[in-house]
């Protein structure tokens, strides 16, 4: 389980949703891999020019695009097969666009790497058959913490949808 | 295709033959892509006999899978062609085959609606459909299906958040020049087609083409 969260707009947050992480990679007998934080770094390169873009456009797709680099790079420097995006949990999320941006970066990492082996991306959509449901009902088993807002500082304006 | 290639008002009209001669065409020159062959009005109304053999003959013209419209009400049929080996892909929401029971093509499951809309999309996957169309529905209860069916929804004019979306190549290309408001047109060929036309007669006329 990679976790990589650099949208979170504090600190707290991030280790609020790294500590549930954490319980949950327990739970399943999974390794966690925490990414560093790096919130400035996604102010300029997500956010930039895009801060009154509603939820769901622009910065959305471009967030995807930052986190899944990451995770493809990750997945790629230690020898995955294939990674796929949880995003795809949320029914604000649309998958379309999560799939989009996770192709995207296994794409990029293809081109840098044209002679090896490199981690595909898988277009698995969590929240099909009642996915999302589940999770839910799988974080209260848990006591796992339930976040408000999607994650970044322009998500948590007034008519904005939690996740 | 009764609307957009054969100038239909509706797809009421559209025969057995002209599916399985557009289904065969289709089939001749797709080197990967899925062909579903759309069973038309008519062709699965009178009998499940005579829409099974409607639907083997759309197969054998090529098609990988059939479509067919309606939720609860044709899951017979579902089940039945499934278990003929036959892939089934539903419709549900605005079918436009019932534009008549619906008083023109208007968009469906609004209010208490919803549910009835919800309720064909779960029989349709519990009877065998590999898919389903949502037509026309509202985006959230569009939403709401897609998360809830373990099957792929096809959206059309129903939001963002279906698995996949369907857009007529004619619309798409901008050759129809009547498309539906939700439509998005990606080039727009009728102006295009319609200036070629007005340069050739030009031509001619001006004795430009056939050159000499």
């Amino acid at each position: 389980m990679f976790y990589s969260n650099s949208n979170l707009d504090t600190i707290e947050e991030f280790e609020k949703r790294r500590e549930a992480a954490a319980k949950l990679s327990l739970a399943d007998g999974v390794e966690l891999i925490v990414d560093d934080y790096d919130h400035d770094s996604w102010l300029k390169t997500v956010a930039a020019g895009l801060e009154n873009e509603p939820e769901k456009g622009a910065r959305c797709a471009k967030c995807f695009r930052f986190s899944l680099a990451r995770a493809a790079a990750y997945a790629a420097a230690h020898g995955y097969d294939g990674f796929a995006s949880s995003l795809t949990v949320s029914p604000h999320k649309i998958s379309a666009v999560v799939f989009g941006a996770g192709e995207a970066a296994a794409e990029t990492i293809r081109q840098t790497h044209p002679d090896g082996e490199v981690p595909e991306f898988l277009r698995y959509d969590f929240k099909k058959g009642e996915g999302f449901k589940l999770s839910v009902r799988r974080a209260r088993e848990l006591g796992l913490y339930r976040q408000g807002y999607c994650g970044c500082e322009f998500s948590k304006r007034k008519g904005a949808e939690v996740c | 295709m009764g609307m957009v290639a054969l100038g239909y008002e509706t797809t009421l009209p559209v025969t057995m033959s002209q599916t399985l001669s557009a289904t065969a065409a289709v089939a001749r020159v797709v080197k990967s892509a899925m062909v579903v062959g759309d069973m038309p009005f008519g062709s699965y109304q009178c009998g499940d006999d005579e829409a099974m053999k409607n639907a083997v003959a759309i197969i054998q013209a090529g098609a990988d899978a059939v479509k067919l419209e309606g939720g609860a009400r044709v899951c017979g049929l579902i089940r039945r062609m499934t278990e003929a080996g036959i892939p089934v892909l539903a419709h549900v929401g605005m079918t436009p085959q019932s534009v008549n029971q619906f008083g023109g093509f208007k968009k469906q499951g609004k209010g208490e609606a919803a549910a009835q809309v919800a309720a064909d999309a779960r029989a349709v996957e519990a009877a065998g459909a590999f898919a389903v169309t949502l037509e026309c529905i509202p985006a959230d209860l569009a939403a709401k299906i897609t998360a809830e069916l373990k099957i792929s929804t096809i959206g059309i004019g129903a939001g963002p958040a279906c698995d996949a979306q369907w857009l007529v190549m004619h619309d798409l290309l901008g050759l129809n020049e009547n498309a539906p408001s939700f439509v998005k047109q990606y080039a727009h060929l009728a102006g295009d087609v319609r200036a070629a036309f007005a340069a050739y007669v030009k031509d001619v006329t001006d004795g430009a083409f056939p050159g000499v």
